[in-house]
């Protein structure tokens, strides 16, 4: 087991490096200078301009420059924001638990939703059941999250006023930004177990098990149910970066503080040290959790343990 | 009274191409301690009789007829309920692939513990308690020790003891153990099926034993029950049987079978056409479409069982004194004296697979798939590559057709060393080196009709125009035994003998002076194998190539192949005439092989078979393989110089290699224990 | 096939392609013209009632298709054709340049769609231009890594060594087996994809990065009548919902190709389908569909 997480470690390395690379490359690939940018409106002299690009040290060679830049990312610095002059890594990490938070809810709602259905689908395919959640996934997968939103707050807000859509701090007004976004991925969730399930229940130790007398819930619980919830973490780690994203911009929608705002005016605003850091913290936010995920599956099928370390 | 009693079986499943009836009026008897073989081809129902028992059948089946009296009680009139509490306490049953049949994400353990506490009211240590004994009852080596290990963990024998083991927690009346060995390995099938038969007489059980293969009933069933279309066609005791088949099925089943006694210039009897699909049946007897007896009667009219101990269902039975040989059938002209040019040189050829290590930084090790093959293929003749998998056969028959490069040696054709040749040279050679491959279903292109396919090799050569290659094709599909209208059509609506036909055109459309046979009939049906072997001798008399067959099957090399060498751990160990290797093997693998080998004639003599197991153990890994003589660790004869010295491979007698410090001498079969 | 099937098929292509180049025949009002009646539900004159500025939504949701399709179809269509450049590249090329490649795709991996995307837009600016180049770069790596290991896969079948072994070389053997199987993937990759290209283009409108007003675009369509929710659900209502037709046509489409165009090994073929589709839904979710 420890040198299953030693190789998966190993082969993250190489990702988070090209992840800090392409964050460092943005800085040259965004037209415009980045000086000119933070002086903008300043009607800034040349010289002006020439001593900022110093001081940023814009003039140094590249390599010099994507040092200084991984030095700095090591010790846990993200730069200066070219507008309010804070370092970045604190402008991201106030703004970021509460994204987090909707981004996780999101996950849990994913999880508690797709896979009960995709199991109880994939029971027995082709029931009245298998077919309402078969619908429920090709319609869930279709509606965006964005317009679901609107429907679920015109409803329930608006006509019901079951649930505030605004922010009131509470878990109560978690529910329909969390619903919202982790509809879709429920959607994927029951699909892909579903299949599984189907799958798993024709395998040959399914039949063996039965031939033992085992029941069809003991089946299930026992045999099947670890194999099928693989794809289903596997699916929630890889999609983690699409549902930061997606929680970043349901934020707005909802009008939550959060990430979304603040990254997206900092896009537009051409903002490069916080879209840089963005860049790199969701980037190795995603490997760690993969490698999270990698680690669960591992421990869930013994065979990957081992395909890993031959 | 039976243990298991079987009357007027019918069971029936809704596919989407109708209503198919594959058990129908199936009747047999199993007594305590005693194994009832189930024999049959696909499609005979044999699985699905066994599937019926314990009524665990596929979506849409049902059963609909007959009864199952187990014990006296009768099984069909049980609920569900009652029935799982039947299932794995008092009927269990193996399946063929071991290695899908245990869970892969859960240990030994905890399968087997909860089959016990699924029946028996127990505590987590007594179950633990009982996994261990009965893990110990199957042979399991330090059982304590694998209750942690995953299956993944184990070889394929050792899964299925494992899987016997879970079948045997709740002590069962009937065990059913459905092609419990064809998975497997010939030296590991003789282990698993000894063990089985041990434990019948030991436990006092009655075992129902499905398989297609007539060694196997042969050797360690007691009575036979013959399948076909869905039904029992002959039923007698084991010895009865082998000796007077009274059913033309079951006759020309026995005279289809490659074995020992045949005479290597007799053509194997063949039964045309294939097994019947269960859909749409005509009336009258199932067998009648392929039979060489039948008469208007079997056409109308559907015989039934009759007979007192000796049952069969035929209107014009055999009758019943002497088998069929093969001889009655055909003999072929005395094949001429091979021309003894040599076509293909392996001189000391060795190829490495290498495996990166499970240690980061450690050096990455090599898998040594061949080593140190020397070997010269006659023009014209066939010679036949033999061992268990894992051996380097496949590997040895690749590098033939440059599909892999040796290592180090050379493998050299006409005299031209084929490694040192340019590209574009090498790219012609291969028009005198060509493959048949073992699964045809997945070396013919799915896209591609079959006359792209058999013109393929013709139009990446460049040889002849349009309509030359189309003249070929159709050349080859009738000198293959296919009808002209197959060139349209797509391989995946022909059956695998059909299939294998079609490969078969296709490795000759260039006139091949080699043909590399990769377990040319393993997939098929043995029926449908006889008509495929017979086709391959027919063509290399017409065209006179020469035949390199690579096969796990020691008695069908035997019938087709002039040589014979045996292969172990990557070492050619014994090379010789097939006669000669057969007869008086040199090496004790190859003693041991061919006695685990289970025949139809040993069902003659059976005590003098005397049950030896042949080769114990299993084979070592060829990561790290035993120095000296790779078999050492297997071989009753080892000694010190074994593992030190590694043995050559030296003619012993005349044109009969031996690689063995200690060669056996006598011609007779010695009992390796 | 149910022939049922292939006639709703080929009323939503036809469609789908008068939506594409010429909205005008199922739409007679100019999308952009503003009238006085604000904000009118839904009636005979006006299908799907009016907006605040008295346009009708019925015209801007039958004009609002092309902005979408175009970025959906076009970027889905660079994303393939650069990732199978990649993935064969990947697939074929000996083990070094194959790690450098993969772990390059692998970072781009790392990023979510959206965020490449507004980078791009950032840099390059918005419009419908910018949503294919975002969606193009942003779909490419998981094209890849579906493409790299069919190659991979298929370079070993059977039928790809029976070929070497009669001496076809490999630009033929590429060109007569290997490209063809791989092809059928990506179409059926692509026609699934798609359904994920209007999700991402409807986000990146929605965003108010697609066309520029008043030009009518689903996704800013849905964005404007957000605000007038609570008395005119009609507004965001319609665009939604053909946004939604939209991708269920895609995805149904999607798993019809992959059974016509490989009816024989269904099975088979959809099970390692499903498990290269995982990887695919990195990016472009979820096109792993149960083969029942």
């Amino acid at each position: 087991m420890l040198l299953f997480v030693v190789r998966r470690l190993g082969a993250a390395i190489p990702v988070v490096i090209g992840i800090t690379l392409i964050a460092f490359v943005l800085v040259h690939v965004v037209p415009g200078d980045p000086a000119k940018v933070i002086l903008y409106g300043a009607n800034a002299s040349p010289e002006q301009i020439a001593t900022l690009r110093q001081q940023l040290g814009l003039d140094d060679p590249l390599w010099r420059q994507y040092a200084d830049f991984a030095v700095n990312l090591v010790h846990g610095n993200l730069g200066t924001s070219f507008l309010t002059q804070t370092p970045v890594s604190h402008e991201l990490l106030s703004r970021a638990p509460s994204t987090l938070i909707l981004t996780a809810t999101s996950m849990l709602v994913a999880v508690l939703v797709g896979v009960p259905l995709g199991l109880v689908a994939g029971m027995r395919p082709g029931s009245v059941l298998d077919t309402v959640a078969r619908w429920i996934s090709f319609a869930g997968v279709a509606v965006p999250y964005f317009f679901l939103a609107l429907l679920l707050v015109l409803l329930f807000s608006v006509k019901l006023h079951l649930l505030s859509a605004i922010d009131d701090g509470t878990a109560k007004s978690l529910v329909l930004p969390a619903v919202s976004l982790g509809w879709g991925y429920a959607a994927i969730l029951t699909r892909l177990v579903r299949g599984r399930v189907i799958d798993e229940l024709r395998s040959d130790y399914v039949k063996s098990a039965r031939a033992r007398g085992s029941g069809e819930l003991r089946v299930l619980l026992r045999q099947v149910l670890r194999n099928s919830s693989v794809p289903a973490v596997t699916t929630i780690g890889l999609q983690f970066g699409n549902i930061l994203t997606g929680a970043a911009i349901t934020e707005v929608i909802f009008g939550r503080a959060g990430l979304g705002s603040f990254l997206a005016t900092s896009i537009t605003s051409k903002n490069i040290p916080v879209v840089q850091g963005a860049v790199v913290v969701i980037g190795i936010a995603y490997v760690v959790i993969n490698l999270g995920v990698d680690l669960i599956v591992g421990a869930i099928d013994p065979r990957t343990r081992q395909e890993a370390a031959a | 009274m039976s243990l298991l009693e079987v009357t007027g079986l019918r069971t029936e499943i809704d596919t989407a191409q109708g209503r198919i009836r594959p058990v129908d009026g199936v009747s047999f008897a199993v007594r305590a301690g005693e194994t009832l073989g189930v024999v049959g081809e696909s499609g005979s129902g044999k699985t699905m009789t066994g599937m019926s028992i314990m009524r665990l059948l596929p979506p849409g089946g049902s059963i609909t007829g007959g009864s199952i009296r187990l014990d006296g009680r009768e099984l069909t009139e049980l609920d569900e309920p009652a029935m799982r509490k039947v299932r794995g306490s008092e009927l269990a049953m193996i399946f063929q692939d071991p290695m899908t049949s245990l869970n892969p994400v859960r240990t030994i353990g905890s399968q087997l513990r909860e089959a016990y506490r699924i029946h028996v009211d127990s505590s987590r240590a007594a179950a633990t308690a009982r996994a261990t004994e009965v893990l110990g009852l199957v042979g399991m080596p330090r059982p304590r020790e694998r209750l942690d290990d995953y299956p993944h963990q184990l070889s394929g024998g050792m899964r299925q003891r494992v899987m016997i083991a879970l079948g045997l927690m709740c002590d069962p009346k009937l065990l059913i153990a459905d092609e419990p060995t064809t998975a497997l390995d010939v030296s590991i099938q003789a282990q698993i099926l000894t063990l089985i038969d041990d434990l019948k007489s030991q436990l006092s059980m009655g075992v129902l034993l499905i398989t297609h293969d007539m060694g196997v009933i042969s050797e360690y069933a007691d009575r036979v029950a013959v399948m076909y279309g869905g039904q029992v066609v002959e039923q007698s005791g084991v010895h009865e049987l082998f000796e007077r088949p009274r059913h033309r099925y079951t006759e020309a089943l026995l005279a289809a079978m490659p074995t020992l006694e045949l005479d290597r210039n007799a053509e194997l009897a063949t039964i045309p056409g294939s097994p019947p699909k269960l859909l749409d049946l005509a009336p009258g007897c199932r067998f009648a479409p392929r039979c060489a007896f039948a008469q208007d009667d079997c056409r109308s009219a559907d015989p039934s069982l009759i007979g007192g101990d000796h049952l069969h269902a035929c209107f014009h039975p055999a009758d019943g004194r002497t088998r069929t040989t093969a001889a009655d059938v055909g003999v072929r002209e005395a094949a001429e004296p091979r021309g003894s040019d040599s076509l293909v040189q392996l001189f000391d050829v060795h190829k490495r697979f290498g495996v990166r290590s499970r240690r980061p930084f450690a050096p990455s090790r090599a898998v040594q798939a061949v080593s140190g093959v020397t070997l010269t293929i006659a023009a014209g003749e066939t010679l036949g590559i033999v061992g268990e998998s894992g051996c380097g056969k496949t590997t040895l028959g690749r590098m033939l057709v440059g599909l892999e490069r040796p290592t180090s040696g050379s493998v050299s054709f006409d005299g031209r060393d084929l490694s040192v040749q340019s590209r574009s040279g090498f790219r012609k050679r291969r028009r005198d080196l060509q493959m048949m491959f073992q699964d045809s279903a997945a070396a013919l292109d799915p896209r591609m009709t079959v006359a792209a396919l058999i013109a393929e090799p013709l139009v990446a050569q460049g040889v002849g125009t349009r309509r030359e290659r189309r003249r070929t094709v159709a050349e080859l599909l009738a000198a293959v035994g296919l009808p002209p209208e197959a060139a349209e059509r797509y391989p995946h609506e022909f059956s695998g003998g059909q299939r294998q036909r079609i490969a078969m055109a296709r490795a000759l459309a260039l006139r091949p002076k080699v043909i590399v046979a990769d377990e040319p009939v393993s997939a098929l049906d043995v029926s449908v194998q006889a008509q495929i072997l017979n086709l391959m001798r027919s063509l290399q008399e017409r065209y006179g190539q020469t035949y390199v067959v690579i096969s796990h099957d020691l008695s069908l090399l035997k019938y087709l192949a002039d040589r014979i060498g045996v292969m172990y751990l990557g070492r050619l160990v014994e090379l010789g005439a097939g006669e000669d290797v057969y007869s008086a093997p040199r090496h004790p693998y190859t003693a041991g092989l061919i006695k685990a080998i289970p025949l139809p004639e040993s069902a003659k003599n059976r005590e003098a078979a005397a049950r030896s197991t042949g080769l114990g153990g299993e084979l070592p890994s060829a990561i790290d393989p035993p120095s000296g003589c790779h078999f050492r660790t297997r071989c009753p004869l080892a000694t010190e110089r074994c593992a030190t010295e590694v043995p050559v491979l030296k003619p012993s007698d005349g044109l009969h290699a031996v690689a063995c410090h200690h060669p056996l001498t006598t011609h007779v079969l010695t009992p390796v224990r | 096939m149910s022939r049922l099937k292939w006639v709703v098929l080929s009323l939503a292509v036809l469609l789908v392609l008068l939506l594409l180049l010429a909205p005008g025949v199922l739409a007679h009002v100019d999308p952009v013209a503003t009238s006085d009646a604000h904000l009118e539900g839904p009636s005979g004159s006006h299908l799907f009632g009016t907006d605040l500025l008295g346009r009708d939504v019925y015209s801007r949701t039958v004009y609002g298709a092309r902005p979408v399709l175009v970025a959906s179809f076009l970027g889905v269509l660079l994303a393939s054709a650069a990732g199978v450049a990649i993935g064969v590249l990947g697939g074929v090329a000996p083990r070094w340049i194959n790690a450098v490649v993969m772990r390059l795709v692998d970072v781009f991996l790392a990023l979510p769609v959206l965020l490449i995307a507004l980078i791009l837009i950032a840099t390059a600016g918005s419009g419908v231009r910018s949503i294919v180049l975002a969606i193009g770069i942003a779909f490419t790596p998981g094209f890849a890594r579906v493409v790299e290991s069919s190659v991979r896969r298929l370079r070993k079948a059977e039928y790809v060594e029976a070929a070497r072994v009669f001496g076809s070389t490999t630009l033929r053997t590429s060109w007569r087996h290997l490209l063809p199987n791989l092809l059928t993937e990506v179409v059926v990759l692509g026609s699934s994809a798609i359904g994920w290209g209007i999700l991402t283009a409807t986000t990146l409108s929605f965003l108010g990065l697609g066309v520029r007003l008043p030009a009518p675009d689903w996704g800013s369509d849905l964005a404007a009548g957000a605000t007038n929710l609570a008395d005119a659900w009609w507004l965001s209502t319609f665009p939604g919902l053909a946004i939604m037709a939209t991708i269920l046509l895609a995805n149904f489409s999607g798993d019809h190709l992959m059974r016509v165009l490989d009816p024989r090994a269904g099975i088979r073929f959809g099970r390692s389908f499903r498990r290269l589709a995982i990887r695919l839904s990195r990016h472009g979710g979820d096109i792993a569909h149960e083969s029942a």
